[in-house]
């Protein structure tokens, strides 16, 4: 051991310290950051090589060495996080298709369809108490005004559903955009965390910003993670590769134009990486495919019937045997959308009492059509409770995977999160050990001193 | 439990929890003031599948009760002209019997007599043709007819019924045809007013036998308008039978309706202020807890 090694000793002493400081600094200005792993300095006591021929006995090590900046996380935990935050992305975003749908069809009595329905049957009603000519046409006129108000209210919830389809195909399409985004900087950090590794550089924040980004990947399209050697990780939507290593693939939306298809069973949002299917697992994407493809068609089909049942019920006491004129037109398909009051239909031409009398039996069996279990307005009411009961299941889903994703990120927090009362205290303790690291460093000076200024000098 | 607390985990999960509390304070204040437990189907899908299908009840009543209150309008009017035409057939068969009793009668005195006929069955025919906001009742339910019964007695309408549905599934007939009350056709026997048409003629001839036949064609008359008015009374009595028992449901569906959807007041206030309570309590901690760290303590 030289004579001066003990200044050595000091000095890596000293920065050993410094490095500490700076560490707790960077942990304590990044309390807040959302996504941000603490980090601590790795350090070993150092060792002189003590094999060899020059070798001494009762040799003290060499001081301290910093082995590198570890990152404290938990992989575990990091991929429940990105797991539990696909999933809750998902719920949520069923929820609000559900919520929407409520918003558009919810029905509770006082207004929308079930209110009209009902107006319209008390108009039949009245039309049965008309006497003389001028209180049967304007009761006729009431009859006819009313069915038309049913008619466009079921024509306009028709458009609501129409147009909330459309804004769910154009949300894929932004979705998908953005998850090509994503993956693009995830290739990116990827190609620099390689670099960084190979340099022995610390990755530590460019990893903090790949996790935040593979978790909005997953949020967004349910993404699978793939660790790979040297630091970097392949990124998989359904069974196909949007990241490998440090490239990106795009993600693609095949779109099916109409809406009709998709009330036929055409699929109408299909994904493909690079010509192989992807098919989102979880996230955003999984949410709204499901949406379109399924929910919204199916919510549409069952409007049609419904306008179906509404005209059909009418027409055939109307117009019983079809030869004559019916009350309501009701196309074949898209019922909803087509649903009307026959042109034909006027308070001169009018078909409320048997042929030749004024018994009003037509109009009085339409008045009484709610009473039935098997009418339009009590399919309605099944239509509105069910879409009610989906729509609350939906909600309590999307609370549950929000509470279970506030858990997993609280439980990942409390390995990787940033404590300042801790960080206080390490702060305080380097700041100790560097103090005591200077002491050394004077002592060993004057210990010097003695030496070099003061010996020698006996006698002069 | 979690081993290791960030500062961060603290504040976040704070404001979680405020966040629960607030949203838990809202529903209720919404409750509390709109009156409903309900505000969209999700909140309870089954109240709210029971409130539609109460208020497409309500409905159906309130068409009932109306149709009731209408079909017993109809039988009020054609129980006044009938009651009337009894009167007047009655009075019109004392007459005949006066004039059958009494053959030697002058011709004066017949006269008389013939004369008191001929308004009773003016009057019969006023009560025959009486309308209904422009309808007359006694018409059947033929389409187009302005008079039951034309100037010459002749019946212009048919023997169709007009009905009323006033429960779910009853329909009451609420008008008793002419043909029923008054008769049709051209014989005395079948057709009032051409029985009192012969009465008057044997009146006036003076002609006894013919009177005395005149008497029971008048009695065939008297008979077809009491059984019309027993038809009115017992559908009347129906009528208003059903009115009290449709009355009934209708208060206890509109109580099944508040209650569905209603909000109950006193529950709805004390679980409101154990809420604001809860949520003040929750804002006091959170403040204490988010301020202290190491920092305030180290010199």
């Amino acid at each position: 051991m030289s004579t001066f090694s003990a200044i050595n000793l000091s000095s890596r002493a000293l920065a050993a310290a410094q490095r500490g400081l700076e560490v707790s600094g960077q942990n304590i200005a990044n309390a807040n950051t959302e996504g941000y792993t603490r980090q601590r300095v790795e350090q070993t006591s150092s060792v002189v090589p003590s094999t060899g021929q020059w070798s001494q006995r009762n040799v003290t090590g060499d001081g301290v060495e910093i082995t590198g900046i570890a990152r404290i996380n938990d992989a575990l935990a990091d991929a429940a996080v990105r797991s539990d935050a696909a999933t809750a992305a998902e719920q949520q975003a069923t929820s609000r298709v559900w919520t929407d749908v409520e918003a558009n069809l919810g029905d509770l009595g006082t207004s929308g369809l079930s209110a009209q329905l009902t107006d319209m049957h008390k108009a039949w009603g009245d039309l049965v108490s008309a006497t003389d000519d001028t209180a049967t046409a304007t009761a006729r006129s009431t009859v006819i005004a009313r069915s038309q108000a049913v008619a466009s209210t079921v024509n306009s919830l028709d458009a609501d559903l129409r147009a909330q389809w459309k804004g769910l195909v154009d949300q894929a399409g932004t979705v998908v955009e953005e998850a090509n985004t994503v993956a693009t900087r995830v290739a990116g950090l990827n190609k620099s965390i390689m670099e960084a590794a190979s340099t022995g550089a610390s990755a530590n924040e460019l990893i903090d910003q790949r996790d935040a980004a593979l978790t909005r990947l997953a949020e967004l399209t349910g993404a699978r993670v793939v660790n790979r050697d040297h630091g970097g990780v392949d990124v998989y939507v359904g069974n196909a590769a949007i990241v490998t290593g440090t490239t990106a693939q795009s993600l693609t939306v095949t779109t099916t134009p109409t809406f009709d298809e998709a009330k036929a069973g055409t699929k109408s949002l299909t994904f493909a990486v690079d010509g192989v299917p992807a098919l989102p697992v979880a996230g955003t994407l999984k949410a709204t495919t499901d949406a379109v493809n399924t929910t919204v068609p199916g919510i549409s089909k069952d409007l049609d019937a419904i306008a179906t049942k509404i005209g059909a019920q009418v027409n055939a006491l109307y117009n019983p045997g079809g030869s004559g004129t019916d009350f309501f037109t009701v196309p074949t398909s898209d019922a909803a959308a087509g649903l009307r009051v026959n042109a034909a239909v006027t308070p001169s031409n009018f078909t409320d009492s048997t042929a030749g009398t004024v018994d009003r039996s037509v109009a009085r069996a339409i008045s009484e059509l709610p009473s039935a279990s098997t009418s339009a307005s009590a399919a309605w009411r099944g239509t509105v409770v069910d879409i009610a009961t989906k729509a609350q299941a939906a909600d309590v889903r999307a609370e549950l995977s929000a509470q279970a994703a506030a858990s997993s990120t609280a439980a990942r927090e409390s390995i990787s999160g940033v404590n300042i009362d801790e960080e206080m205290t390490s702060l305080v303790a380097y700041q100790h050990a560097y103090a005591a690291a200077a002491r050394v460093l004077t002592t060993i000076d004057q210990a010097l001193d003695t030496l070099i200024n003061r010996t020698g000098l006996v006698g002069r | 439990m979690l081993s290791r607390i960030s500062t961060r985990t603290t504040a976040m999960t704070s404001l979680a929890n405020l966040q629960t509390n607030q949203s838990r304070n809202q529903r209720l204040q919404e409750q509390i003031t709109s009156g409903k437990s309900i505000a969209k189907g999700s909140d309870n899908p089954v109240a709210a599948g029971e409130a539609l299908r109460t208020r497409a009840e309500i409905a159906a009543t309130e068409q009932h009760l109306r149709n009731n209150a209408d079909g017993r309008t109809w039988l009020t009017v054609q129980e006044g002209a009938l009651d009337g035409a009894l009167d007047g057939l009655q009075t019109a068969r004392s007459r005949a019997v006066q004039a059958a009793s009494t053959g030697t009668l002058d011709a004066s005195a017949r006269k008389g007599i013939a004369a008191e006929l001929r308004a009773i069955r003016d009057n019969l025919l006023g009560a025959a043709n009486t309308e209904h906001l422009g309808r007359p009742v006694f018409a059947g339910a033929k389409a187009g007819v302005s008079e039951a019964y034309s100037a010459t007695g002749a019946y212009q309408g048919d023997g169709n019924a007009i009905s009323r549905t006033v429960a779910p599934g009853v329909d009451v007939q609420v008008n008793v045809p002419g043909s029923t009350a008054f008769g049709s056709g051209t014989t005395a026997s079948a057709n009032t007013f051409v029985a009192l048409d012969e009465l008057i003629a044997a009146v006036d001839a003076g002609d006894a036998g013919a009177i005395t036949a005149g008497i029971g064609t008048i009695d065939a008359g008297l008979d077809r308008v009491k059984g019309a008015l027993a038809t009115i009374g017992a559908r009347s009595n129906q009528l208003t039978a059903l009115q009290d028992t449709t009355e009934a449901r209708a208060v206890h569906l509109s109580a099944t309706l508040e209650d569905v959807e209603g909000v109950d007041m006193a529950k709805a206030m004390v679980e409101f202020s154990l809420q604001n309570t809860s949520y003040q309590a929750a804002l006091a901690a959170t403040a204490k807890v988010i301020q202290p760290t190491l920092l305030d303590f180290l010199a």
